[in-house]
């Protein structure tokens, strides 16, 4: 579910009223919210964008320069200097889990984006957890009572994160339970806001957030004794040279990556080297087959079948689409 | 009897006065210190640590005393809150309702005001700038004050007490 009071509190009261009695788009299935100057405030649910109706004549309402000037105050807690580095990078986590992306025109300094000023587009995007939806996919990731070092793939928005999101909360959470390290690098995973997790990501979880996945991992490694190390979006190099680290220090490892079949990672220079040596346990394949978040496939290390697509998607059977 | 304690009472009135206006300016110097030392733990925050408004605040109504670290921790909790569109709302709809509890004139009020217009929107290179000028505008003000308090302080005792009994004198 998601927890969209916190957002309501993030944006100007005005604002929020209109969204929130927009008539257009459930709440319940609001996905994400366009804001751009000038241009009609947009809502996305169940896949389609509404745009956004207000007073008795059901107009479309118009994001006003006053209206971003509020907006950019509050969600930042009246702090845009506080956030600079976000800002930089495009992003920002509030509280909620939910994240705030920026676009406008960027100042560069030496080459590389300053900041961005003045800010003309936020795209809201609601977070979201679906509990549950890792339940029956766990047993499979399991060998001898030992979890196996695991990878979960699927193109983007397919769920890879809201699974991985829900696996970690699982094993933090297991009986015994195991110590989870997290490197959530673009705060998509714990959604940490003011050093909490605005996620639920059980008591045995460790967050480092806004960190390289490889620096973070290793910092991981050597700070907090994980038995386990959550990762998303394994990418760069230096993120696979990390993690075959980490796969020899006795920590397991659970990641996700962009693509839809072993083949297709076979193919690319770094996760092929990683699949030649087997040290992947467990590959977990995602699709919006039957929705998003519907589990295609599980294969062992070798390559063999051990669960096969059979029943529709968690997101769908959560009632999100 | 009745002559002596009226001239008693004229002199104590008016060398009350005198000091009145001495301790004010006192007061006022004393506040717009706590003041520029709230500003200078805001600065070095807003520099070195990028902690959000709200929390920058709150530390500095633990380091400064008085009405003005009231006030700190009054904004910071209605910035917790959002209890406003804008930081300059909050600040300036706090300070309103405290100014008179305050020794502050009306022209340190207006410059409280146009620092607060500057808060939660600009990036940390400008909101150290302006923090920075509202520190020099403070530092310059107090300044005058000790100056004009050096120099006049006892003025104002002897004004009173002279004032006083040139009264007594006129009346008699």
């Amino acid at each position: 579910m998601a927890d969209l009071e916190s957002l309501w509190k993030s944006l100007p009261p005005a604002l929020a009223k209109i969204i929130q009695e927009n008539g257009s788009c459930s709440l319940e299935c609001l996905e994400e919210i366009r804001l751009r100057l000038g241009q009609p405030i947009l809502l996305k649910g169940s896949d389609r964008w509404f745009p956004c109706m207000t007073g008795n004549d059901r107009k479309r309402y118009v994001f006003s320069n006053c209206d971003m000037k509020a907006c950019i105050s509050l969600l930042s807690a009246y702090s845009l200097y506080a956030f600079a580095e976000e800002i930089r990078q495009g992003f920002l986590t509030i509280e909620g889990g939910h994240r705030i992306g920026f676009c406008g025109k960027a100042v560069m300094e030496d080459g590389k984006i300053k900041t961005l000023h003045p800010i003309s587009s936020l795209n809201i995007r609601i977070a979201r957890e679906v509990k549950g939806c890792a339940d029956h996919i766990l047993p499979y990731l399991f060998e001898d009572g030992h979890f196996c070092h695991t990878m979960i793939l699927s193109p983007p928005g397919c769920g890879k994160t809201t699974l991985l999101r829900e696996l970690i909360r699982n094993l933090s959470r297991a009986e015994g339970g195991y110590a989870v390290g997290v490197v959530d690098e673009r705060g998509e995973i714990a959604g940490m806001c003011g050093g909490i997790a605005q996620m639920d990501l059980g008591e045995c979880t460790d967050v480092i957030s806004g960190c390289p996945k490889a620096e973070g991992m290793l910092l991981l490694l050597r700070s907090m004794s994980p038995q386990i190390i959550a990762v998303d979006e394994l990418g760069r190099e230096s993120d696979f040279l990390a993690a075959s680290d980490l796969i020899h220090a006795g920590v397991k490892l659970l990641c996700t990556v962009h693509g839809s079949s072993l083949e297709e990672l076979e193919k690319r220079v770094f996760l092929g080297a990683m699949l030649a040596h087997q040290v992947v346990e467990r590959f977990v394949i995602l699709s919006a087959f039957q929705g998003v978040g519907t589990v295609e496939v599980i294969l062992d290390g070798t390559g063999q079948v051990i669960y096969e697509k059979g029943g529709a998607s968690w997101y769908k059977a959560s009632g999100f689409a | 009897m009745v002559q002596s304690i009226g001239i008693c009472m004229i002199l104590a009135v008016t060398t009350l006065t005198g000091a009145y206006f001495c301790l004010r300016e006192k007061y006022r110097l004393q506040d717009l210190r706590e003041l520029e030392r709230a500003m200078v733990v805001m600065e070095s925050q807003i520099r070195f640590l990028s902690v959000p408004l709200s929390e920058v605040l709150e530390n500095i109504s633990y380091q400064t005393g008085g009405q003005v670290g009231m006030l700190m921790e009054e904004t910071a909790k209605a910035m917790a809150e959002r209890t406003g569109e804008t930081a300059e709302q909050i600040w300036e709809a706090v300070w309103m309702r405290h100014i008179s509890h305050t020794y502050l004139l009306g022209e340190d009020y207006q410059s409280i005001l146009r620092f607060g217009k500057t808060l939660g929107y600009l990036d940390q290179e400008q909101q150290k700038n302006s923090t920075e000028l509202f520190l020099t505008e403070l530092r310059q003000k107090c300044g005058q004050i000790e100056r004009r308090l050096e120099k006049n302080g006892r003025l104002y005792y002897s004004m009173g007490f002279l004032g006083g009994l040139m009264l007594v004198i006129v009346l008699l």
